[in-house]
């Protein structure tokens, strides 16, 4: 037995490194949390994680329809349409996924907290980790449609080396859906106006991200354009279709500026979590 | 033998009614004399925990749950928390486990601290028993490792092995209780904490989990225990801690806290002064003025299994009677009269009483099986003419153990009424 006291009490310092050493010592947690989102997901499905890849082909279909053939919004000569709408989306539904569960986090698991105390960030944590599980499979289909693209459509091969920077993005993505997250939950265990703006806003955030059409489309002296930088998740999402297409927005400026930002978005929302999760019960 | 536990002047307030613009306003006036360095307003005031109170035109909108308490236990105590419905105890139980935080004051305490203040929390009902056994140890604390090594221990104390790799929400909620309990009781925490956990299960399975807390109790650690239940208490706690509206009004051996339980608690139904108009029958001429259940061990409205149940009565003529009787039907939860008495049936001596007050004590035999059982009681004329009668005046609660001199467990808790009987057998 340990002979420090663990003081349970109103004022009590943000302390990082009690955070981080509480998530590694409840690493099991986390991948068990992991597990049951899985598993419980597709629970008495025929199709089972098949949906995971008919939702994004849907969607493709309809933004090729929609975008690409009624409004006629170009999409990079390199690559098909299908398979550039479908890079898009895997990169922003993760991102989406993660963001939506996360900001319900203490709202949807307020009867398990209200009982038993584990560091409350290992949720969270664990919402990523099966995010990234989804994200694989979904951008392993875009690789399938890519490749046959480049071999049996004739599209160029145009992956560049900033491919390497792959991970980064996924890493950004995910602190920024933790960040905000965690900051959205926080403000929601007390007043829920939030959650009504989440639900729809999520929506509008994707039509404010490049998504379903190249970042080039729009023109450099529109107001929209100005918007686009601002949102931190452009220069990513950008940056990733840049690595397979070799054509759209690459700047290092722009993503070390939103990596900057997102980090901050991180301290804040592990800040504002730490102090509302130990009073939470209490409003939610 | 050191200190584990140490709570310092905890106090907790909640706001009452709903969130919305008033709460918000609370919010930007807190916010502003914190800004300004001062302290929190809304901390002066606030009433005393009292539920059934309104206090009109006064109420504050804010109630202390908890106000001042201070305690401290050493490893290895077993700690019995009691005390009426709202009288702060799971508010208590939720800071010690640091489910949420006190408004002021501070809890310290030493170790891992494990709290069970609901069985299976965290259990998915679409994943099977083995995921779950899995998922809720790691939510109480344990590691996958440990998990794992206790695994067919758990498995086995639950009794649902045959069914362990089927989806809980299939399970009877009795096997869903057991299998969560099991995880519960395997965990090996410094410090333990548990509430009410051990009202699931059948009788069977309730004696074995008495008997799994009292291992756990005996291998030197702290465990508290909250519970309604005064003989499991009694059973499992050295020391006993006695809440009463928000604050902690007792704190000792757990057979002087229990009693203290008993005499705070006087409304619980062993001791009444009724109100001569609440009466299902009230003819004027006499009312009962009180009715006590007397015990031998003061245990309240709890008694033995075979301890014969003794009334105390007191009433009062107003006229002369001739041939006064008073009767005791003895009904059940369910509203069935499954015992009646009346001094006609033992042969008891004729009484024609004057105008005036009496006391009466009332004998007897108790051959009711154990459960909780309601009294109706009343005063009659010999010919059957009532002069004021109540239903469900008094409560009581056959136990299952006997006193000390017949001290069995009585496990097969079948109806309501055992009859005595001889068993011989021959052989022909």
């Amino acid at each position: 037995m340990t002979e420090d006291w663990n003081v349970v009490e109103k004022k009590k310092p943000f302390n990082l490194k009690k955070i981080l050493k509480d998530l590694i010592d409840y690493k099991d947690l986390i991948f068990l949390f992991f597990k049951r989102d899985i598993k419980a997901s597709y629970q008495q499905t025929i199709l089972g994680p098949l949906w995971l890849i008919i939702q994004p082909v849907f969607t493709s279909i309809v933004f090729t329809v929609v975008f690409g053939n009624i409004a006629k919004i170009p999409t990079p000569a390199n690559i098909s349409p299908f398979a550039f709408y479908l890079l898009g989306l895997s990169f922003w539904n993760y991102f989406a996924d993660c963001f939506n569960k996360i900001s319900g986090t203490f709202i949807s698991n307020a009867s398990v907290f209200g009982k038993v105390y584990f560091p409350r960030l290992t949720v969270p944590v664990s919402v990523l980790l099966s995010g990234i599980f989804k994200f694989f499979i979904q951008f392993g289909l875009f690789l399938g449609v890519y490749i046959y693209g480049i071999i049996i459509q004739g599209y160029n091969f145009q992956i560049n080396v900033t491919i390497l920077l792959l991970p980064v993005y996924l890493l950004l993505l995910s602190v920024f859906a933790l960040g905000f997250g965690l900051i959205v939950s926080s403000f929601t265990t007390k007043y829920r106006d939030l959650t009504m703006l989440v639900s729809f806003g999520v929506q509008l955030l994707m039509y404010a991200t490049p998504i379903a059409y190249p970042f080039f489309t729009i023109g450099y002296n529109s107001v929209f354009y100005k918007i686009l930088l601002c949102n931190p998740l452009t220069g990513i999402i950008e940056g990733c279709k840049y690595a397979f297409t070799s054509n759209g927005l690459f700047s290092a400026n722009l993503i070390m500026t939103d990596a900057v930002f997102i980090i901050l978005i991180l301290v804040l929302g592990m800040y504002i979590f730490s102090k509302v999760e130990k009073r939470f019960m209490d409003t939610v | 033998m050191g200190l584990v536990i140490k709570a310092e002047n905890i106090s907790k307030q909640y706001k009452l009614g709903a969130v919305g613009i008033s709460s918000l306003a609370d919010d930007m006036q807190r916010l502003m004399a914190k800004l300004r360095g001062k302290e929190d307003p809304f901390l002066k005031v606030g009433d005393e925990n009292k539920r059934d109170t309104t206090l009109l035109g006064r109420d504050s909108g804010f109630v202390w749950a908890l106000k001042d308490i201070n305690f401290e236990i050493n490893q290895g105590e077993v700690v019995g928390i009691i005390g009426k419905n709202g009288a702060g105890k799971s508010t208590l139980l939720k800071i010690l486990s640091s489910v949420t935080e006190p408004t002021s004051g501070k809890l310290k305490y030493k170790g891992r601290m494990a709290s069970l203040l609901e069985v299976g929390t965290g259990f998915h009902p679409d994943l099977s028993g083995r995921d779950n056994v899995f998922l809720n140890g790691a939510i109480l604390g344990m590691k996958k490792h440990e998990i794992a090594k206790k695994f067919d221990e758990i498995v086995e104390f639950s009794g649902v092995a045959k069914y362990i790799d089927t989806p809980v929400k299939r399970y009877s909620s009795g096997m869903y209780v057991r299998l969560a309990f099991s995880v519960a009781a395997h965990l090996n925490p410094d410090i333990l904490i548990i509430d009410e956990v051990l009202a699931v299960g059948d009788a069977d399975f309730q004696d074995k989990c008495l008997g799994k807390m009292k291992d756990v109790a005996g291998q030197g650690r702290t465990v508290l225990f909250v519970s309604h239940n005064i003989l499991a208490i009694k059973a499992i706690c050295k020391r006993g801690l006695l809440m009463h509206q928000g604050k902690l009004i007792s704190d000792g051996k757990i057979e002087d806290v229990i009693l203290d339980y008993i005499r705070a608690d006087s409304n619980v139904g062993f001791e009444q002064e009724p109100d001569p108009e609440k009466a299902s029958i009230n003819t004027g001429e006499g009312h009962i003025k009180k009715i006590k259940l007397i015990t031998d061990k003061n245990s309240g409205i709890e008694i033995f299994y075979s301890e014969t149940i003794k009334i105390e009565l007191e009433f009062e003529l107003f006229i002369s009677v001739q041939d006064f009787i008073s009767d005791v039907r003895i009904v059940t939860k369910e509203g069935a009269i499954v015992g009646y008495a009346m001094p006609k049936f033992d042969n008891a001596k004729r009484n024609d009483l004057p105008a005036g007050r009496y006391r009466q004590i009332i004998e007897l035999q108790n051959g009711l099986q154990p459960d909780f059982y309601f009294l109706n009681i009343g005063i009659h004329h010999g010919k059957g003419l009532t002069i004021h009668y109540f239903e469900r005046i008094l409560q009581i609660r056959v136990l299952s153990v006997g006193d000390h001199n017949n001290n069995y467990p009585i496990s097969w808790q079948e109806g309501n009424y055992r009859p005595n009987g001889k068993w011989e057998i021959t052989s022909y």
